[in-house]
């Protein structure tokens, strides 16, 4: 009896299997067995993430709008020989300027000539007064003052009654190129570098300017958005710096204990929680325990063409104008992904996702101040006895001063992408197609674009309604090569296009359209099996 | 849960994939409960050997050399889990003679229409140190020489327990057929 009925359990309790809920003895197995570091790389991915944000936002909202002044100082002097004198010295000459001279101090006079100002982009002129060096001109909303540190401008301070505040435009102006000796440029503006331009123009009353235009002054972006670390070091008293061992062993302990308290309750609270999901899965049937649901944040830069329609033939002049004062920047995207992956690869990607299109508007203007300053203005040399007179009087001196304003324009965009795609390929590496929709949720516009009169027009606050508040649905075309980094987190690069969209309302005298050519990179968290 | 395979699961463990992991537990979890529960007192303890049976398979498997049943060594595993539990003062070296036993045979009819479920309630009825000899020798297959090593008893004793162990189970399974005839 004995040798069969154990061969006879031995058989029945092989096979024999207890059913047991497995879903909560894995919860309180894992935190044992899983090494901590997986926990702490996606920490550390999150933190890292957050942080790419943080300083993206801090970039983003620190990028204000940005004046720009640019200063060119034209100065002049002149030599003649025994049969030449100074054109501009005397105020009978045929081609004399067209100020009135003023010598000898009789009569103190600052001549208010109005000179043209010209907006180089925009082909807007304008008239304005200037006064001698040192005044302050306020005009189209920013202002500048003209200062001059040149010894010879303090020199003709003293001298103002002899001074020709002269003013007009420089094509007024030419020389007699082989007399002209360059003079020393006056500084002006803040602490900029210079370059020296080759152009040189000229008058007919042999007088030149030379040009020295400065570099544009840009403020370093970073230099806004990043906090000093000195600011994030706070002053910590000296007893609390310090433990003693035996103190930092005792926290250790007490933490590792408070540590594994809170495991075990989160073990048991998920248990729970795991049984409750369990019977609900089982409602659910098999179709939902054949997908996976995952969690992305991505961010993206794209290139933005814009195509920009003129409704009529009168308003190509227009295009052009907003063509050429304003420049595409690069369009930042900030997203946040919920995927849905199935056993056949398939995928549906959706969430929120930001998009900013920037674009760079900028407009210049032009001042031209011309004054005097002593000097020699002219050498009589006696052939026969070698004498030379030196016979000083006024020279020429021309100042022309740049403007340049630019200010950053952006569409802030919130869409909801709705993406289908597929995936293929082995881990760790594998590859994707997927295209879609992006329902715009809200469009809002800010900055400043040029009307067809030529005067600047609100985009944020969009008096006539040129613009959308939403745009609608845009299809939407891409790619994407996926890493493993291990069965459950994912990074990707992933390329595409975004089909033009209008963004311009009927009354808009444009027909304005965007469309999105680049890239996006995050990461990916998939679940496990829901 | 994906299917996967054994020898997956083995190299997945070995890599301390979590999904691995979580298959193996879900895979070996109900055949090595059944195991726990013929050594545990009851099914909370059960759970425990479980659990730490469990643990020290996922620790020890980047260390598990291929030869062998890979179940027949979790199933070592569990069962070492389980004896290091129990009251090893139980175990007292004490001999029963075969002639103190009345001999009577059972027939294979009474036990072949018992199912693993009755087997198990069957075997657990004896007192824990003669089911822990029984179920190691007569359903694990350990010899006398390995279940003294494992229990730190003589030989002897473990020959005279499970004698004993048989001898109360012929007495179980005779009263089964009893009531079985009665009904």
């Amino acid at each position: 009896m004995n040798q069969e009925f154990e061969k006879y359990a031995r058989q029945e309790l092989d096979q024999f299997e207890v059913p047991i809920d497995t879903e909560a003895l894995w919860l309180n197995i894992e935190p044992i067995v899983q090494p901590k570091k997986d926990n702490r790389r996606i920490i550390w991915f999150f933190f890292s993430g957050l942080l790419i944000g943080a300083v993206a936002i801090s970039l983003f909202f620190n990028r204000s709008k940005i004046n720009v002044i640019e200063s060119t100082d034209t100065s002049i002097i002149t030599t003649t020989n025994s049969s030449q004198t100074l054109a501009a010295a005397d105020p009978s000459s045929p081609v004399a300027p067209e100020v009135i001279l003023q010598k000898d101090g009789i009569k103190q006079q600052t001549d208010h000539t109005p000179i043209k100002e010209t907006n180089n982009q925009a082909k807007k002129q304008s008239t304005l007064y200037t006064s001698r060096p040192g005044a302050i001109t306020e005009k189209a909303g920013f202002k500048s003052s003209v200062q001059s540190t040149d010894t010879e401008l303090n020199n003709a301070e003293k001298l103002k009654d002899d001074a020709i505040v002269l003013a007009g435009v420089s094509k007024g102006l030419n020389v007699e190129n082989d007399n002209v000796i360059p003079k020393k440029p006056t500084e002006t503006g803040s602490s900029l570098v210079g370059i020296i331009e080759d152009s040189e123009e000229e008058n007919d009353r042999g007088i030149s300017k030379v040009l020295i235009t400065e570099n544009e002054m840009i403020p370093n972006r970073w230099e806004q958005a990043l906090i000093p670390f000195s600011s994030f070091l706070s002053p910590v008293e000296s007893d609390k710096r310090f433990a003693s061992a035996t103190d930092v062993i005792e926290g250790i302990k007490a933490r590792n204990n408070a540590e594994m308290l809170a495991t075990k309750e989160k073990a048991m609270a998920e248990a729970k929680a795991a049984a409750a999901k369990n019977k609900s899965k089982k409602r659910r049937g098999s179709f939902l325990n054949d997908i996976q649901f995952g969690l992305g944040l991505y961010g993206g830069i794209s290139r933005s063409t814009t195509e920009l329609d003129p409704r009529g033939v009168q308003n190509t002049e227009y295009e052009l104008l907003r063509v050429n004062s304003e420049k595409q920047l690069e369009t930042l995207h900030a997203g946040l992904n919920a995927l849905i992956v199935s056993e056949q690869n398939l995928y549906l990607r959706t969430g929120v996702e930001y998009t900013r299109i920037g674009s760079l508007f900028s407009r210049s203007s032009e001042r031209v101040e011309t004054d005097s300053v002593p000097g020699i203005v002219e050498i009589q040399i006696n052939q026969v006895t070698g004498d030379t007179n030196f016979i000083e009087g006024n020279l020429l001196r021309t100042k022309t001063t740049r403007y340049i304003k630019k200010s950053y324009n952006y569409f802030h965009l919130v869409d909801v992408p709705i993406i289908l795609g597929y995936n293929f390929g082995s881990e760790p590496l594998t590859f994707g197609v997927e295209a879609g929709i992006y329902a715009n949720i809200m469009i809002k516009s800010k900055g400043e674009i040029f009307r067809e009169d030529g005067d600047f027009y609100d985009k944020g606050e969009d008096p006539n309604g040129w613009y959308k508040n939403n745009l609608g649905i845009s299809p939407f075309i891409g790619c994407n090569v996926s890493y493993h980094l291990n069965d459950n987190l994912r990074i990707h690069f992933s390329p595409g296009f975004r089909f033009p969209s209008v963004f311009s309302t009927s009354t808009n005298p444009l027909q304005e359209r965007h469309a999105n050519l680049g890239v996006q990179a995050g990461v990916r968290y998939i679940f496990d099996n829901y | 849960m994906k299917n996967y395979t054994e020898q997956q699961i083995i190299i997945g463990c070995q890599q301390q994939n979590p999904r691995f992991q979580k298959a193996l537990v879900e895979l070996y979890s109900g055949t090595l409960m059944a195991i726990s529960l013929r050594y545990a007192r009851d099914e909370s303890a059960a759970k425990d050997i479980l659990q730490d049976a469990l643990i020290k398979i996922l620790r020890a498997i980047p260390e598990y050399q291929e030869q062998g049943s890979f179940k027949a060594w979790m199933k070592r595993i569990v069962i070492n889990t389980a004896l290091k539990q129990l009251d090893k003062s139980s175990f007292k070296n004490e001999l029963y003679t075969i002639e103190d036993l009345p001999d009577q045979s059972v027939q294979p009819e009474v036990y072949n229409s018992m199912a693993a479920a009755e087997l198990m309630e069957l075997i657990k009825s004896i007192p824990e140190h003669y089911r822990t000899i029984f179920n190691l020798h007569a359903i694990e297959g350990y010899s006398h020489r390995e279940i003294s090593q494992l229990l730190h008893i003589e030989e002897s004793t473990s020959r005279s327990q499970l004698t004993r162990a048989r001898h109360m189970l012929r007495k179980l399974l005779l009263n089964h057929e009893t009531i079985k005839m009665r009904i």
